[in-house]
């Protein structure tokens, strides 16, 4: 058929409700059979973190970021009425009544829909992440990588 | 009654599963067969629409009820250029005129989705896939023309009847897809 379409998405933000955005624009893209890459860069890297602590070797500091962020997409807040958590406990009752697909579902749905996932390596040394802090679909790149797919991509986004 | 290929429950599913489940669905069907996409999200209309023009598969039609949709999508056949051999041809206008003549009958072999949404008054309705078995009911006394959507199908079906000695066999062409004569649907409220 006619030539393979891209869509790229830069997601920079760590909140649920734009991580929800990013991952169902990426679905529907891959549904229309688009090359789909998510590049998750500064807090949108937390999307990606396992649920788990993980031991590693890391400075003071690094270990208090690590406590500080959120681990994992379920864990991550809302950019809107998030009030000390209680925002995403509420949005996430009304999303099971109206059979909305939770971020986790999500990221399961693209990853089997091969969506690719990128972590830029440069924001994990700032906030202190590991690859083994981050899941195994994960692949590791930086700015050129993302260019790479975006240049020719039909759908670039930065959320 | 609209038979369809498949049918796919995306009944209570938000938006994006249900085109995900489509696509899905699609993938391992056949060209030419027609999936049906039952959902309760309103939003499914434009969405699958929209997804079915840029995937190239026919968006035929949606029937509403109680609140549910059934969205009828036919996979694209590489059929969409017109490539025909069989010789007796007419075209929209031409068909007009000769469907005049007491013994002429109007054979549509779409699928019975596309056929519910809009035919040709008096138009017979056999696919494509069922001419072989229903060719019998027909009387090889009449002049049949044979109508789809843009002539390849009905093509293929002229070549049929003729082998299987009709004499007085025409192609419509192009067909439904510029046909802006009278239609008739047997779908209430269609859209």
């Amino acid at each position: 058929m006619t030539e393979q379409k891209k869509t790229t998405i830069v997601l920079f933000s760590g909140d649920y409700d734009k991580a929800m955005a990013a991952y169902i624009i990426a679905n529907g893209a891959a549904a229309y059979d688009h090359e789909v890459t998510i590049f998750h860069t500064f807090w949108g890297l937390n999307a990606l973190r396992k649920d788990e602590p993980i031991k590693s070797n890391k400075s003071f500091i690094e270990k208090a970021f690590g406590k500080m962020m959120p681990r994992g997409a379920d864990k991550m807040g809302l950019s809107q009425m998030n009030f000390a958590g209680m925002g995403p406990k509420m949005i996430k009752q009304v999303m099971k009544k109206h059979n909305a697909m939770t971020l986790p579902q999500l990221m399961d749905m693209a990853v089997e829909q091969d969506v690719k996932l990128i972590a830029c390596t440069m924001t994990m040394d700032l906030l202190g992440l590991g690859q083994e802090e981050l899941l195994e679909e994960v692949e590791y790149g930086g700015v050129a990588a993302y260019l790479g797919e975006a240049q020719n991509g039909h759908v670039n986004l930065f959320i | 009654m609209i038979q369809t290929d498949k049918v796919l429950d995306a009944k209570g599913l938000a938006c994006p599963m249900p085109i995900v489940k489509t696509r899905k669905m699609i993938k391992d069907m056949e060209e030419g067969q027609v999936l049906e996409v039952q959902s309760t999200d309103s939003g499914t209309t434009a969405d699958l629409r929209a997804w079915s023009e840029s995937a190239g598969h026919q968006y035929v039609g949606n029937v509403e009820e109680n609140g549910i949709w059934r969205h009828f999508v036919r996979k694209a056949d590489s059929g969409d250029k017109l490539e025909t051999v069989y010789p007796f041809t007419v075209d929209n206008k031409q068909l007009l005129e000769s469907l005049e003549h007491p013994k002429a009958v109007l054979i549509d072999v779409r699928e019975t989705a596309e056929y519910a949404f809009s035919y040709i008054p008096g138009a017979l309705s056999i696919p494509l896939g069922q001419l072989e078995e229903q060719m019998q009911y027909l009387d090889k006394e009449h002049k049949l023309y044979v109508v789809c959507r843009t002539g390849n199908r009905s093509d293929m079906a002229c070549q049929k009847l003729m082998a299987a000695g009709f004499e007085c066999v025409t192609n419509v062409i192009p067909g439904m897809s510029t046909w802006d004569g009278e239609i008739e649907n047997t779908i209430g409220g269609m859209k």
